[in-house]
């Protein structure tokens, strides 16, 4: 019978068979067994003898503790079923007393030990245990993950007489292990032999009367691949024996030399190599599995970002075969529309780790939302060789987050106007338009305006995430001073501020102070932050501080107050919750402003974070990356193209040029009359989507949709105001302006083309 | 008695709270209900203010506002037209209304007096 036993994974634990109907053994053994250190037992309990030899084939038992008087099982005769079926199988047996014939009988043939039930005590038991574990160590290494070699069954391949006696004489020798040799002279009856029975390993002649040289070992292998084979070679085909350990073979011996130790000891690593090279696989196999049947698709490129491996799922996701995919770019089996605002190449050239919700087209041209990570393929040096990328389809969540932006928003949008309505129904009761109002009904009618102001609040924020979330919020850059930004943010809070006795400062700590940003945007971060401090700050100060260095701005505003603590502090962006209001007088807040205030900054590419600690007051702070005029211009217009593009309009630009009057103007000058001139020709816009911005000297109009001639009546439209407001000011007399309508098809293909083209 | 404003809206409950609203500032109001009635109004009436809706079973507020800046005898009466923001401007595009001021919907009270005082000069 075959003894290898397959490992057990690293367990601790040792099967343990029982076999007694004594319920006081039974109640013993469960006592006293756990008490062992270091070791588990796992104990199996079998009443009967039939149920002993069922339980013993059936679980991987290491130790049988067998109660010779067991019903059914007397003078042995279960002892020598066990023995017969589990040959190596240690045995401690149950006896009436240590003199008992019986049981020194079973000692005698083989069993490890003797327990007298008469005298059977926790020490005594212990100790016998204990040896059993120290001594048969084999077997303890057993449990935790070794190979045990008692007797290996050796099938020998060869046709010369003389040679198969030496290795049999050799083999003969040796008792641990023990080997027990089937001795055959063809490949024929090899195969055969090998079919119907077990063997651990193979000794191989390869000439043999029906086969020669390498074949014979193909073919034996290809018969029997799991079982370990050794080569026995002749001094002059040593080069065929190379070959077949290539080939899978275990291992070689030279015929002339072989001597007993020796040849006991290259069977027993060659079984050991063969069994560790099965698991190695199982385990490659089981990995391989994971991949390819990951409900995700799974993509690894190299570090030049070519595919080299994938999955069932990828294949799935991507409609593409093996052929279209295989060290294929990935831009060549998905373009990226969205894609490229994450930067998917850089994070793989660069080997960075990257995490995003994306679009992406397929190559069969249909659009689809995914969420892709790329993480970075280490070896175990750590030196990255490529990426993977995992994607999952969420095409049908992005639908239905769609539907709920868009419910939301017209909900949001219906609910409006009957509220105003009924806010002006309440408030011209109030006021006494319809008839005098008594001090109670008055107190009730204020009560019920601060709840209708609360519910419009909340309406209008709910507008603004819903936006912010659906990615629909339009941000309109125009060149502004961050000081200006904060001066009006802050001018909202100064009665207020006063009325609490607490200091408003804003403390510019730097010169150049010019931004690319929306400035209504800003203004309303700054103004929930503001409100914000306001609210919990009791006594001291709230400090508005602006620094910049060569790649952003950073805003911070500090109050003294009450501040927030370490636990509130990491949910405090999130939506719906409100801290410390309990205990907060004035105006309620809706639970949205600060995850509002998150979304105006991300998106502007900054970062909002907070530092807090109870009693020592808040300091919130911002980012906002640097934009050159450049940039917010082309950004424009790559965004006007594109959509003009893509529904197959046009797109016309008017250009209101202030360079000349430079010389005129100083800077202060002329920023106030370019704000002034932007705030004059928004205010001629009346379509929605329609853009002015201030860009250097410039102010831009872009209006999507439009094309030459509807560009030119708008003009002639803003001439009007434009006049009017250079007229406002003795200052600006007598000043002209270089207007200039520029139109995508006619005057330019591309950005490029049409920037060219301005003034 | 004050100024003379005419307010043209279909929906009933606005007209009523505008009239309150503006009376109470020392406005007399008039009112009518959809386009036609605009037109034979202010016609008829000669009001010193006109506050038109946009959407209305035509003629539109835009149309009304047309009509009048085209007539000789009304183009000075100064109108305020109320828009919705999203899909009205966008529709009509390109028109030239010729209105005096353009408030949003919902409007907030205190605006559309502000806009009415500072049109009326007082």
């Amino acid at each position: 019978m075959a003894t290898i036993e397959k490992p057990l994974a690293n367990s601790r634990v040792v099967n343990v068979l029982l076999a007694a109907d004594d319920a006081a053994i039974i109640d013993k053994v469960k006592e006293y067994l756990p008490s062992q250190e270091n070791v588990q037992f796992q104990i199996h309990i079998a009443n009967t003898p039939s149920e002993t030899l069922q339980l013993l084939t059936a679980n991987k038992v290491q130790l049988v503790l067998l109660d010779l008087n067991i019903t059914g099982g007397e003078e042995l005769s279960l002892f020598k079923q066990i023995q017969d079926k589990k040959p190596d199988l240690p045995l401690i047996v149950f006896a009436r007393t240590e003199q008992d014939t019986i049981g020194n009988a079973a000692v005698q043939q083989g069993a490890y030990d003797l327990l007298a039930k008469d005298k059977l005590t926790a020490k005594t038991f212990s100790r016998v245990i204990n040896e059993f574990l120290t001594q048969k160590s084999d077997h303890i290494k057993d449990v935790r993950g070794g190979y045990r070699l008692d007797k290996v069954n050796v099938l020998l391949v060869e046709d010369n007489p003389v040679d198969a006696h030496i290795v049999e004489d050799c083999l003969m020798e040796e008792k641990a292990p023990a080997f027990k040799v089937t001795h055959v002279e063809s490949l024929h009856d090899a195969i055969d032999k090998i079919k119907h029975n077990t063997y651990e390993v193979v000794l191989l002649d390869l000439s043999l009367p029906d086969s020669h040289s390498i074949a014979t070992f193909v073919k034996l292998h290809s018969t029997a691949p799991t079982v370990a084979t050794i080569i026995l070679s002749g001094l002059d085909d040593e080069s065929v024996a190379l070959e077949a350990v290539r080939r899978g073979a275990q291992d070689y011996l030279v015929k002339s030399v072989i001597h007993g130790r020796m040849l006991s000891r290259v069977i027993r690593y060659s079984i050991e190599r063969k069994e560790s090279e099965r698991e190695i696989s199982l385990a490659k196999e089981m990995y391989g599995a994971i991949f390819e049947n990951a409900a995700v698709s799974i993509i690894v490129t190299n570090t030049d970002g070519q595919i080299v491996s994938w999955n069932k799922s990828t294949e799935q996701l991507l409609r593409s075969s093996g052929e279209y995919l295989h060290l294929s770019a990935l831009d060549t089996i998905f373009t990226k529309g969205e894609i490229e605002k994450i930067n998917l190449d850089q994070a793989i050239s660069n080997a960075e780790p990257l995490h995003a919700e994306t679009q992406i087209t397929r190559r069969d041209g249909v659009n689809m939302d995914v969420d892709l990570s790329v993480s970075i393929l280490e070896s175990a040096d750590g030196k990255a060789n490529g990426s993977i990328l995992i994607l999952k389809d969420i095409t049908e969540r992005k639908k239905y987050e769609a539907l709920k932006d868009d419910f939301v928003a017209t909900v949001s949008h219906e609910l409006r106007t009957p509220l105003t309505m009924v806010r002006e129904g309440v408030l011209q009761v109030y006021e006494g338009l319809l008839g005098r109002v008594e001090t109670e009904q008055k107190m009730v009618l204020s009560l019920s305006l601060e709840a209708i102001d609360r519910l419009s609040r909340i309406i209008n924020d709910l507008l603004d995430i819903s936006k912010i979330e659906a990615g629909k919020g339009q941000l309109i850059r125009e060149q502004m001073k961050m000081s200006e930004i904060v001066k009006k943010a802050i001018a909202q809070f100064e009665i207020k501020a006063k009325e609490k006795n607490i200091e408003l400062k804003i403390e510019c700590r730097t010169k150049e102070d010019t931004v690319y940003v929306d400035g209504d945007k800003i203004i309303q971060v700054l103004t929930n932050l503001i409100s914000n401090a306001l609210k919990f700050t009791e006594k001291g100060s709230i400090q508005v501080i602006v620094e910049s260095n060569n790649d952003q701005f950073q805003v911070q505003v500090k109050d003294s107050g009450k501040g927030i603590s370490e636990e509130d502090l990491q949910d405090v962006f999130s939506k719906f919750l409100q801290f410390g209001r309990q205990d907060s007088a004035g105006e309620k807040g809706t639970g949205l402003g600060l995850a509002i205030c998150k979304g105006l900054v991300d998106m502007h590419g900054g970062q909002i974070e907070v530092q807090s600690k109870l009693g020592q007051g808040t300091c919130f702070s911002f980012t906002l990356p640097r934009v050159t005029s450049k940039t917010v211009l082309s950004t424009y217009m790559h965004e006007g193209l594109q959509k003009a593009k893509k529904t197959k309009v046009s797109f016309s630009i008017i250009q209101y040029c202030a360079a000349d009057l430079e010389k005129k103007l100083n800077e202060a000058n002329m920023d106030s009359f370019l704000s002034g001139l932007s705030h004059a020709i928004k205010n001629r816009l009346r379509r929605k989507g329609d853009v002015a911005a201030r860009i250097d000297e410039n102010i831009f109009v872009f209006l999507n949709g439009t094309d030459k001639a509807s560009a030119e009546i708008l003009m002639e439209r803003i001439k009007a105001c434009v006049d009017n407001f250079i007229k406002s000011d003795t200052l600006y007399k007598n000043m002209k302006l270089d207007v200039k309508i520029l139109s995508y098809p006619e005057d330019g293909q591309s950005v490029e083309e049409l920037i060219k083209r301005f003034n | 008695m004050g100024q003379k404003i005419l307010i043209v809206d279909d929906e009933p409950g606005i007209i009523t709270l505008l009239k309150t609203r503006l009376s109470a500032n020392g406005y007399e109001v008039i009112t009518g209900a959809n386009g036609q009635d605009a037109l034979s109004q202010i016609k008829g009436q000669h009001p010193d203010l006109v506050i038109l809706d946009v959407m209305m079973p035509p003629p539109n507020g835009f149309q009304v506002c047309r009509t009048v800046k085209d007539d000789p005898e009304l183009k000075n009466i100064p109108i305020i037209l109320l828009t919705a923001k999203s899909a009205e401007s966008d529709k009509f595009w390109g028109v030239e209304s010729g209105a005096d001021a353009y408030v949003t919907k919902p409007y907030n009270p205190e605006e559309l007096l502000a806009q009415v005082t500072s049109l009326l000069g007082k």
